[in-house]
């Protein structure tokens, strides 16, 4: 087969890609919707890619960032403060903050030094995961610490299933749970899953979250 | 929302709302606000849009196809006494619509019970069928005349509109028209619209927004990836196709600098 032939079949398969991804990040964005749908009272407040910086602005060039920083999806955290939380740059005991963070490829592997992830270093994609995990960010002391940068960047999310992070500065304690996005394949398995998080951490934390 | 505080008498919020309670909560646990915030908002809209709406939330499809379609009134909750004799009460409507369609135009008055929780009662629609025709000599009947059912638990469907048409004419003796839909075929309705002017297409919008905080949203369920991904049937030799190294051939005449 010629390289034309194969370039041509290849591009084809490109837009057959960012058409899947599409559909793909549709559902995503649905299951994010209806997870937060299932806590009382929560606004969004702030998304962060994972790996990489968000997609550049339209005054930056993105040929001199990495291409990933054009794909944030790959994994992203999304926060929502409660709506009675006015001011993010104080926190108060008893408020919390709810993550979802999606993992779209487990397999994704940052070589460090900046330099842009290459794909071919990844593990295999059948044997890798889509995972979305659930966090509480549960405040035990006032700060004037803003939610994202004083405490979400700060802290680390716990790595176990129900495990707590307990931190005194900031003064706040994490727990979280992780779940294969292969298993939320419709509209009860998210809310199972929602509420399976809403027990567990309410367990953890001794108090319950709503 | 506004008509659910100038036009409803008597409306009121569920009693599990106490001092301190978000309006957020208030406005969610209201099935007024939501028929409120719903049908207001549909008035805004050009007649032809609003009978297109209508028409593709309600089964069985009981619009015709037209373009000249005015919406003469609506109004909200209003009170029908003059069957009270009949009734023993007066019976209060949640939304009755008034349009003219057609050339020549022909009247069509839409009674509208709205449910967010609660069931659709075959007798409430009787009721509302018979206080509207005692509420209206004859010089001033519609045209036509349509029960529309809105909402409720469970759905009903086509079939059970007609079982409860059918029990209304057994237990009442009246024959009446009903249609019935979901919010979530509002929901759908208003996916399937073909908008042009911004006007209704910010109002529509704006009721897809009031219908997403009570929840009615759309959603795609992830189980369907798995087929898309199958049609789409991507080809793992086309990551090595596209790598600058392999295929310097082809990529030629970009510049390659690694």
């Amino acid at each position: 087969m010629s390289d034309e032939l194969d370039l041509g079949i290849a591009l084809a398969d490109v837009r057959k890609a960012y058409r899947l991804l599409w559909c793909y990040q549709k559902r995503v964005f649905d299951i994010l919707r209806l997870i937060v749908s299932e806590f009382d009272d929560r606004r969004f407040y702030y998304w962060r890619s994972a790996h990489t910086d968000p997609p550049a602005g339209s005054g930056s060039d993105p040929t001199e960032r990495w291409t990933w920083d054009m794909l944030p999806m790959v994994e992203a955290s999304y926060l929502y403060l409660q709506r009675g939380v006015f001011d993010p740059n104080s926190t108060q005991p008893g408020q919390w903050m709810l993550e979802v963070k999606v993992t779209s490829d487990t397999g994704f592997k940052d070589p460090g030094q900046g330099r842009d992830p290459d794909p071919e270093d990844f593990a295999a994609a059948p044997q890798s995961n889509s995972s979305i995990s659930i966090y509480a960010w549960y405040c035990t002391g006032a700060t004037t610490l803003n939610w994202f940068y004083g405490v979400w960047k700060r802290l680390v999310r716990p790595e176990i299933d129900g495990e707590l992070v307990e931190s005194a500065a900031p003064p706040f304690r994490v727990v979280g749970k992780t779940f294969d996005i292969a298993t939320l394949i419709d509209k009860d398995a998210v809310r199972a899953a929602a509420s399976e998080f809403k027990t567990m951490a309410s367990k953890a934390l001794g108090v319950a979250l709503v | 929302m506004l008509n659910a505080i100038t036009h409803g008498k008597g409306r009121h919020f569920q009693s599990d709302i106490s001092a301190g309670d978000s309006l957020r909560k208030a406005f969610l646990r209201s099935e007024d606000m939501l028929t409120a915030t719903i049908f207001e908002r549909l008035a805004y809209l050009s007649g032809p849009v609003v009978w297109q709406i209508l028409g593709l939330t309600f089964r069985p499809r009981f619009l015709p196809s037209l373009k000249i379609v005015q919406l003469e009134e609506i109004e909200f909750w209003p009170t029908w006494s003059e069957a009270r004799g009949r009734l023993g009460k007066s019976v209060i409507p949640d939304v009755v619509l008034r349009l003219s369609a057609g050339d020549p135009p022909r009247s069509l008055v839409l009674i509208v019970e709205c449910k967010l929780d609660g069931s659709q009662d075959p007798n409430q629609w009787a009721e509302e069928w018979i206080a509207h025709a005692d509420e209206y000599p004859s010089s001033q009947r519609p045209d036509e005349v349509w029960l529309l059912a809105l909402g409720g638990r469970p759905p009903l469907f086509e079939g059970a509109v007609a079982r409860f048409v059918a029990e209304i004419h057994r237990n009442r003796g009246v024959e009446i028209q009903a249609a019935a839909g979901d919010w979530t075929d509002l929901l759908r309705a208003l996916d399937n619209l073909d908008l042009s002017a911004i006007t209704d297409r910010r109002i529509v919008l704006d009721i897809r927004q009031a219908l997403d905080l009570f929840g009615y949203r759309t959603f795609s369920p992830m189980s369907e990836l798995g087929r898309l991904a199958a049609d789409y049937a991507i080809a793992d030799a086309s990551i090595g196709s596209l790598r600058w190294h392999e295929r310097p051939k082809a990529l030629g005449s970009l510049p390659i600098d690694r």
